[in-house]
């Protein structure tokens, strides 16, 4: 027996694959080119179909041949492709072929272009069949957690065999199909959470329990949906190549794209959106592109915010597209603008914010010192309320404040919001690599949730220049009033809990700060319970027994005492909350 | 509608690519003017310092404004006149109806020109300030009428007959800073109103201090403290004069120090501004400024 010799099993990737082909493809047989031990003839007796293989191996032919099956030696890799065809084309014998199978045989081959190529050649000579393939995927979490460490086992069968020649993930097999002319018509990848890579079981890569592989697959979870996926299971149609496509190489990006894309998100109504844009067009670095995601579905609000989008000087208007966003959460303007922004950055201003002439700017400084990095600057606070006039929405009533901590800091942040969205911009690159979007379902704090989140996987570069103004608003035009404290405080303990429920990386230097808030609790604990032990012995003590009476007179009965026993006992509530807020 | 308007910026050692950017500004809200039935429109930059380098700037600038505005100058001074000196030379080379003051590090919002004018043409208005930002000045203004003690000079637009009538800035105050209080208080004497329209939005490149404040140079201490001197003397407080003094002798920085020690000099040389006629029917100097201010901000 060959070692690629399996059981079917409806459940294997070869039943899953045949559940496929008969699904997507239309009647006629199934043509499987390397069919091994002829494993993938055995669901469709049960499917009703014809089977006809090819192998090259001659003793699989043989025992293929002696359980009755259609196969037939044949060595793909023969450099004279046509004459492969015209042997195989000869074996259809004219019959109609619903599909061409190559199962687990791609990654054994040396040039997968040429062998796309080849294949869409042979479709279209058996009168459009389709192709389904099975390939292994190397961005397996069993691999990647492995290879993170070191390791790159090689095995008799499986992920890692080692008579592969050619690897796969699941972008490259998607941009190889497509360059090759191939349409994709169904996927059913096959997952599998524990593979013949488990080994050796106490590496701390692959042991489940450690905290290692816990963070691993928590990031291998991000980028795609492959982190489990054991083979790529797919049905595609051959369409033949348009001149127009090419192979794009994910290594170059020659396009010109400005440094930041600014999401201004507004819901129409408010003519304050034209500071926002002023200040955006007022800039001193203006390699910039401008998103204005109007959450709107009313048209004569999107046309009013495009009719002040046109006012604007022409270098600048063209810098400017208008979205209309017409339903969806909080967050919907803002995935709208990770969706489409073009810039290495992306930024954004609420249309009630405004920003100082070297917003951009700063950011580009903190990417320029720490490339691919969250990029923070400053961020005043101020207090609006609405006018009396009624000339203009709102005007400050106080100058400003600086309610947010200088400092980055992550463990901070996982507590309560110290960055509001106008002061810090995020880089695509990390957006488009671990699919980086708000989270839609959250009724308030999207902005703070994804930017732990970020802030968390890539670092943040940091400026100590102010740069914005995050407009407050005493008297309803803000969030903040406009939604239930409750609300408020039941998301965000939610969030918390829930980012809490994986590992997290800390930047360098985060544990100490923790570690002395720990000690500085503990010192104000014990000063409680010795000055609480201090009262607690006054009050027993003699000469407090004797006064009783003097004190029952004057009617101050114990009142000293109590009210110092209150004191301590907010004391000891601050500590409590100061822990809390820390 | 005033069928033309001036619009007039005194520049000196600015960065090219800011006033490019201000032309661009400044066509896109003129554009707007004119819609609103502005028949000419001129825009003309006064350079203080370099003469080469507004004039170099000359096609750049003309290219933003192609199209709005009906006559474009770069005009290079060869002095230093300061702001209100450069504002008058140029108000002096035309006779628009409006004369629109601007200053370098501004970018005036597309509804800009069309709210200030719409506020000029009230009644016995002869000057209207817009509303700054990112960083909104304090000043307080009357929310019904718009009336207010003085314009700031970074976004000032005038009536030409007001402007005249009071002949314009008085370029005293050198290089600037309360020139434009100064001619606001002057107008009121005049018995024309001065406002301020909160719609017309300019930016304003003022940057925020680490402190939360709003940045100043050590320049504008001095030009600042020295003008309020200047204002002092020319608007009969000569106690606030005394205090101010005494307070720099005591608690000043070099700034203030330096701006202490040219008045005196000016002073002693007998060059000191004349008492303004009336002055206490319009001065108004609390606490520290020359209006009631809605609020503070820290510097």
């Amino acid at each position: 027996m060959s070692r690629y010799s399996f059981d079917f099993s409806w459940d294997s990737t070869y039943g899953i694959a045949a559940r496929m082909l008969d699904d997507t493809c239309g009647p006629g047989l199934v043509l499987d080119l390397g069919c091994g031990e002829g494993t993938f003839a055995q669901p469709f007796a049960e499917l009703e179909r014809e089977y006809l293989g090819v192998e090259l191996d001659p003793g699989s032919v043989d025992r293929c041949q002696a359980q009755g099956l259609d196969v037939h030696l044949i060595d793909l890799a023969d450099p004279d492709t046509d004459a492969v065809h015209d042997r195989l084309v000869e074996l259809v014998g004219g019959r109609p072929v619903a599909a061409v199978a190559m199962l687990d045989v791609i990654e054994h081959l040396v040039d997968p272009a040429r062998v796309f190529a080849d294949l869409g050649r042979l479709l279209e000579r058996l009168g459009g069949a389709r192709l389904v393939v099975s390939i292994p995927n190397v961005t397996h979490i069993d691999i990647a957690s492995k290879l993170l460490l070191g390791r790159w086992d090689t095995t008799s069968t499986g992920l890692l065999d080692s008579t592969h020649v050619t690897f796969f993930d699941g972008d490259h097999l998607e941009r190889i199909a497509r360059a090759s002319g191939f349409v994709e018509l169904d996927r059913r990848d096959k997952q599998m959470t524990v593979t013949e890579q488990e080994f050796p079981l106490d590496h701390p890569a692959v042991s489940r329990a450690t905290t290692l592989r816990q963070f691993t697959e928590a990031l291998r979870a991000l980028p795609d949906d492959h982190r489990d996926t054991y083979q790529f299971v797919r049905a595609y149609r051959f369409e033949g190549v348009t001149p127009t496509e090419s192979t794009p190489d994910p290594g170059s990006s020659a396009r010109t794209q400005p440094f930041c894309s600014v999401l201004v998100r507004t819901q129409g109504g408010r003519a304050s959106i034209d500071d926002a844009l002023t200040c955006l067009a007022a800039q001193t670095d203006r390699d910039v592109e401008v998103i204005v995601a109007v959450h709107s579905d009313d048209d004569d609000v999107v046309a009013s915010v495009e009719a002040r989008v046109a006012r604007y000087g022409s270098a600048f208007r063209r810098q400017i597209v208008v979205l209309r966003i017409p339903s969806g959460g909080r967050s919907a303007p803002l995935n709208a603008g990770l969706e489409m922004a073009s810039g290495r950055y992306l930024a954004f201003l609420d249309d009630d914010d405004v920003v100082t002439a070297n917003w951009i700017e700063e950011f580009r400084a903190a990417a320029v010192r720490a490339p691919g990095t969250v990029v923070r600057a400053q961020c005043v606070a101020q207090e609006h309320a609405s006018t009396p006039d009624g000339l203009i929405d709102f005007a400050p009533i106080e100058g400003f404040s600086a309610p947010y901590n200088p400092e980055f800091d992550l463990v901070q942040h996982r507590q309560f919001n110290q960055s509001p969205i106008c002061s810090w911009a995020v880089p695509m690159g990390a957006v488009r690599a671990f699919r980086l979007r708000f989270d839609d379902e959250l009724p308030v704090l999207e902005d703070w949730e994804f930017l732990v989140r970020a802030a968390g996987l890539l670092g943040v570069s940091n400026r100590s220049a102010f740069t914005s103004v995050y407009r407050r608003f005493t008297d309803g035009w803000g969030s903040t009033k406009s939604i239930d404290e409750a609300v408020w405080l039941e998301t965000a303990y939610a969030i918390r809990n829930r980012l809490d429920m994986t590992p997290t990386l800390l930047p360098a230097g985060s544990i100490e700060p923790m570690a002395r808030l720990r000690e500085d609790a503990a010192a104000m604990s014990a000063a409680y319970d010795a000055a609480m032990a201090q009262v607690e012995a006054f009050e027993r003590s003699r000469y407090w027994k004797l006064t009783a009476p003097l004190r029952w007179i004057t009617g101050r009965r114990g009142a000293s005492i109590s009210l110092l026993k209150l004191r301590l006992n907010t004391v000891r509530e601050r500590i409590g909350s100061e822990r809390r807020a820390n | 509608m005033f069928p033309s308007v001036g619009v007039q910026i005194v520049t000196y050692h600015n960065d090219p690519q800011q006033l490019i950017r201000l032309a661009e500004g400044i066509a896109a809200t003129m554009a707007q003017a004119r819609e609103a039935g502005v028949e000419q429109v001129s825009v003309e930059f006064g350079d203080c310092g370099d003469p080469a380098s507004i004039e170099s700037l000359h096609s750049a600038l003309a290219a933003e404004l192609d199209g709005v505005a009906d006559h474009v100058a770069t005009v290079a001074f060869g002095e230093n006149l300061g702001s209100g000196g450069g504002s008058n030379a140029l108000a002096a080379r035309r006779n628009d109806d409006v004369i629109w003051v601007l200053n370098p590090d501004t970018y005036p919002s597309p509804q800009c020109a069309v709210e200030l004018l719409a506020t000029l043409a009230g009644d016995g208005v002869g000057a209207v300030d817009g509303r700054q930002i990112p960083i909104e000045h304090p000043k307080d203004h009357d929310p019904v009428t718009a009336d207010t003690s003085w314009g700031s000079g970074s976004c000032f637009m005038f009536r030409r007959q007001a402007f005249d009538a009071v002949d314009g800035f008085d370029s005293h105050f050198f290089p600037m800073y309360c020139d434009d209080v100064d001619i606001s208080w002057r107008l009121r004497l005049s018995g024309w109103r001065v406002c301020h329209a909160p719609r017309a939005a300019v930016f304003h490149d003022k940057r925020i201090t680490v402190g939360a404040g709003v940045a100043i140079s050590e320049f504008e201490i001095t030009s600042g403290t020295l003008a309020r001197l200047w204002m002092t003397r020319r608007y009969g407080r000569s106690d606030i004069e005394a205090e101010t003094l005494t307070w720099i002798d005591t608690h000043g920085s070099p700034g203030h120090r330096a701006a202490a020690s040219e008045f005196r000099r000016r002073v002693a040389e007998g060059d000191v501004p004349a008492l303004v006629p009336g002055a206490e029917r319009v001065a108004e100097f609390v606490d520290g400024e020359y209006a009631v201010h809605r609020f503070r901000y820290v510097t």
